[in-house]
């Protein structure tokens, strides 16, 4: 019986060790998780509306370019915003709905159909999606990550990109919601467009091309490159993703990455001067150059698709025996063929892929609206030099104006070629010139 | 004895630090239950307009706040834009809530009406790249996609009101049991691998689509709807060019079984929900293919009969001018020869151009005759417009019997015909539903209440 007394007190023993251990359970917050979760939701809520001015918002796609909002969120569940998907979402403010909700955390659901809306939806005929089904692949909602003083960052449920919140000011809130942020992203598109060939000076020795795409294509748009040529045929390309807020070219996912520095912005250093920043704030002046800064020979294809000789037109930098071989074209037009043409022109259309060249002359009856084209098409080999060498593929075929042209073809056939450019004041032009005779020059218009 | 007290001492103690040593009232509650319902509610005029509209006669939901959790999770679909919704609900109500209450009754549709709504702006795309207009979940609930791109025009509604019903058909079959004979009637056909069955087959077969072809519920669904929202009209050309005698048959009965279905099942008239659902279409998404005009066009309707003796034209007189024309033909046939007796006039349109305007006449044997005179004809398809001018006589024996007429004739309902523009239409919108889309004619352009009708025919 005592056996038995102590064994059942050893157990009470234990028991009264171990039973109750639930009893010692101390919370590891001062809050239940659910009033943890609802104050992380009422916080949210609260960041988000009680910026007075609003917030300027970044956000990555998935499968296309980079994308910038302003928005403004109210206590009611309302959130107006511009963005710089097109010229309309730029400019006329559109109201929605959104709610915060509990997800995997606070979350963030744009709950009726808006701009941000256009890059999720998968119709193609929504914005410049080409894949079914898919749209930019981007979300309307999105998992609360962290905040700062000014600034929340949200994740994308599906596609995980970072959707970026700054406060705005009241002059920035100013300018999205009355017209200024068109006016400011037409001024960065046009500074591109009238500065082709922009470059910024990196370590003294360098100079890194800046080139950015402002369309909304969705395998190429919205966004920036960098190219650098180191020696004669090294190249070093980085491309970046990046939207247009209203007072810089914001570069997305953390910056640009380029020999280790990562830069994260354009802005404008005065009223006609760009300038890269980098994410220390250090500050790299873009400069444009007359021609762009890799030989024209390796953009064949990529920056420039081929060149243009115009009726009756002989540019700068062409040499004698250039400009009759292209006289040869241009004044027989009409007289020395079958037929009559009143005008033409000569186009050299280039195939990187399959290295072949596409001459074609293209001869025009402008009293009937008549054009034909005439092709003779070349092979080619080109060497580390940027010399090339050309054999015939496929002879004169199409039209009537071989004859007039063999000239041009006998040149490219009998004679080791290279291209630069050739800049006569503003004007930039692409050389074709003999490696094997100098004097043997023509010039031509760059086509894109 | 002390043992004993000190051994029940000691077991009522463990008994005690058994039951208290899992205390559950020192366990933390955790309860997210009221963070976790995703209720997207305000009360905007468009949620007031919903609610008075769909959840308060209905009890029905509308939901067009983005939820991501009653779409597919592996697709993109994107919300409504808030200015679709309304346009969208209101074709939902007229082009199908309405036509159900004024035939089934108000109480048939708060009973049976889906009980929640879910819109979106964009198509829903699965993973092969085919786009839904619209889907529907567990009998309960109808998704209609792609609202943004609303317009009130034939290819968004009525893709949309096709879903509707069609899905709306598959709730009432599990309320009312779908007759067992439409099971049998295309029983050998079924495929379930219907996406590889080609339309032509299925229309040969005997179905109005391929992916009726699937199940008989499907079938039944696709038939319903069919008959619904494309039409009767659409559906007599269906049968009419389906390939095989077989094929046409099984349609026949198809379109018999649900009638009947839905007139002694569901004690809801067919023809007229039929006939609501087109007006709707006709009259507010102003669909020309199911006008008369149309299919009279498309050489669906080959023949009008005209027998002013049936009671129709008690309720629905045809012009007096017309009348006092057929009264004197028939006085004419009757005077010619009293055993004869003109028992109605026809017109028959052999082409897109010529036409034979008939008086039929028996004997007293009830032996047959003709008399038939040459038009030739034109027709506006977008207007209706139609006028008729008499030609030549064509040659043979029912030509030469009208010219013992001709000059009634000529005096009379030529006259009529030749000196009036009329319109190609259905009857007015008050007559019976049993005459939707078998009875039509012509009303006098500038004098509409001025009209002659009959039966349609499909046949010459």
């Amino acid at each position: 019986m005592k056996k038995i007394i102590y064994l059942l007190l050893t157990a009470l023993l234990m028991i009264s060790f171990f039973g109750c251990e639930k009893e010692s359970y101390v919370a590891k917050f001062d809050k239940l998780p659910q009033e943890r979760m609802k104050a992380q939701i009422d916080s949210v809520k609260n960041i988000l509306t009680s910026a007075d001015n609003g917030w300027i918002g970044t956000l990555p796609t998935a499968q296309g370019g980079g994308y910038a909002f302003y928005m403004q969120f109210d206590k009611e569940g309302y959130v107006n915003m511009v963005a710089d998907l097109t010229d309309q979402t730029a400019t006329k403010v559109k109201k929605s709905e959104y709610r915060i909700r509990q997800d995997m955390g606070a979350a963030l659901t744009f709950g009726t159909y808006t701009y941000i809306s256009i890059l999720n939806n998968p119709d193609t005929s929504a914005f410049h999606s080409p894949d079914v089904g898919k749209g930019f692949k981007s979300d309307i909602n999105f998992i609360y990550d962290h905040s700062s003083e000014d600034s929340m960052v949200f994740i994308g449920k599906r596609y995980r990109q970072p959707f970026s919140l700054v406060k705005a000011t009241a002059a920035q809130k100013d300018k999205y919601m009355n017209g200024g942020y068109l006016t400011a992203i037409d001024k960065w598109k046009t500074y591109f467009i009238n500065h082709p060939n922009l470059y910024f000076d990196y370590n003294n020795d360098l100079k890194v091309s800046v080139e950015a795409n402002s369309g909304n294509s969705m395998n190429a748009g919205k966004r920036i490159t960098f190219t650098a040529l180191y020696g004669k045929d090294s190249i070093a390309s980085v491309t970046q993703l990046f939207a247009f807020t209203v007072d810089q070219m914001a570069i997305l996912h953390g910056g640009l990455e380029f020999d280790g520095i990562s830069f994260v912005k354009i802005a404008w250093k005065d009223a006609n001067t760009l300038a890269l920043y980098d994410n220390t704030g250090k500050e790299y002046v873009l400069k444009n150059s007359p021609t762009p800064l890799l030989p024209l020979y390796m953009l064949w294809g990529t920056k420039y698709n081929g060149m243009l000789s115009d009726y009756m037109q002989i540019y700068p930098g062409t040499s004698d025996k250039g400009a009759d071989i292209l006289s040869f074209y241009h004044q027989n037009l009409c007289g020395y063929l079958r037929y009559c043409f009143d005008r033409g022109r000569l186009e050299f259309v280039w195939d990187i892929i399959n290295h072949r060249l596409s001459l074609k002359g293209i001869e025009e009856q402008t009293s009937n609206g008549g054009s034909w084209t005439t092709t003779v098409t070349f092979n080619y080999t080109v060497d580390d030099n940027g010399v090339y060498t050309f054999t015939l593929r496929d002879d004169f075929d199409g039209g009537y104006v071989g004859d007039i042209m063999i000239p041009l073809k006998d040149f490219l056939l009998n004679n080791k070629v290279k291209f630069d450019y050739y800049v006569d004041g503003a004007d930039v032009y692409g050389a074709m010139e003999s490696v094997d005779d100098p004097s043997i020059a023509m010039t031509f218009v760059l086509q894109k | 004895m002390k043992n004993k007290i000190i051994f029940r001492i000691t077991a009522v103690l463990l008994m005690c630090a058994v039951l208290q040593a899992c205390n559950k009232e020192s366990f933390t509650p955790i309860d997210m239950s009221e963070l976790n319902p995703d209720v997207a509610k305000k009360n905007t005029p468009l949620d007031q307009w919903l609610q008075k509209n769909f959840l308060d006669p209905y009890n029905s939901e509308v939901i067009y706040r983005n939820h991501m959790y009653y779409h597919e999770s592996d697709r993109n679909v994107s919300p409504p834009n808030v200015d679709a919704v309304k346009p969208m609900m209101t074709s939902v109500l007229e082009g199908f809530v309405k036509p159900y209450d004024d035939v089934a009754g108000v109480d048939f549709m708060k009973k049976n009406m889906p009980r929640q709504w879910v819109l979106y702006g964009s198509t829903s795309y699965d993973g092969s790249g085919v786009g839904y207009a619209g889907t529907a979940s567990g009998g309960v609930r109808i998704n209609l996609f792609g609202i943004n791109s609303f317009s009130l025009s034939p290819g968004f509604i009525k893709g949309r009101l096709g879903v509707i019903h069609h899905e709306f058909t598959h709730i009432l079959n599990q309320r009312f049991i779908m007759p067992a004979d439409f099971q049998e009637i295309t029983k050998s056909t079924y495929n379930g691998n219907w996406t590889d069955v080609a339309t032509e087959d299925a229309h040969n077969w005997g179905y109005v689509s391929a992916y009726a072809s699937q199940n008989p519920t499907e079938d039944f669904a696709e038939t319903t709807k069919a008959l619904l929202v494309s039409g009767q009209s659409w559906f007599d050309a269906w049968v009419l060019s389906s390939g095989s005698a077989e094929g046409q048959t099984a349609l026949r009965a198809k379109e018999q079984s649900v009638v009947s279905y839905f007139n002694s099942s569901l004690n809801i008239d067919f023809r007229k929900l039929q006939k609501e659902v087109q007006t709707y279409i006709k009259d507010v998404v102003k669909d020309p293919s199911v006008n008369f005009k149309y299919w009279l066009n498309a050489g669906l309707y080959k023949t009008i009969t005209i027998n002013l003796g049936d009671e129709i034209y008690t309720q629905f007189p045809v012009s007096q001018e017309f009348i006092d024309g057929f009264n004197a033909m028939k006085q004419a046939v009757a005077d010619f020869n009293s055993v004869y007796t003109m028992n109605y006039i026809e017109f028959r349109f052999e082409s897109s151009t010529s036409l034979v305007v008939r008086a039929q006449f028996t004997n007293t044997d009830g032996d047959a005759y003709y008399s038939d005179y040459s038009f030739s004809y034109t027709l506006d398809a977008s207007t209706g417009e139609i006028h008729f001018t008499k030609v030549a006589q064509a040659s043979g024996t029912t030509f030469d019997n009208g010219n013992l007429f001709i000059n009634t004739f000529k005096n009379t309902i030529q006259k009529y015909l030749e000196e009036n523009t009329f319109i190609a239409k259905w009857m007015p919108k008050d007559a019976p539903a049993s005459m939707y889309t078998h009875v039509a004619g012509f009303y006098e352009q500038n004098t509409p209440e001025n009209k002659i009708y009959g039966t349609t025919g499909e046949q010459l």
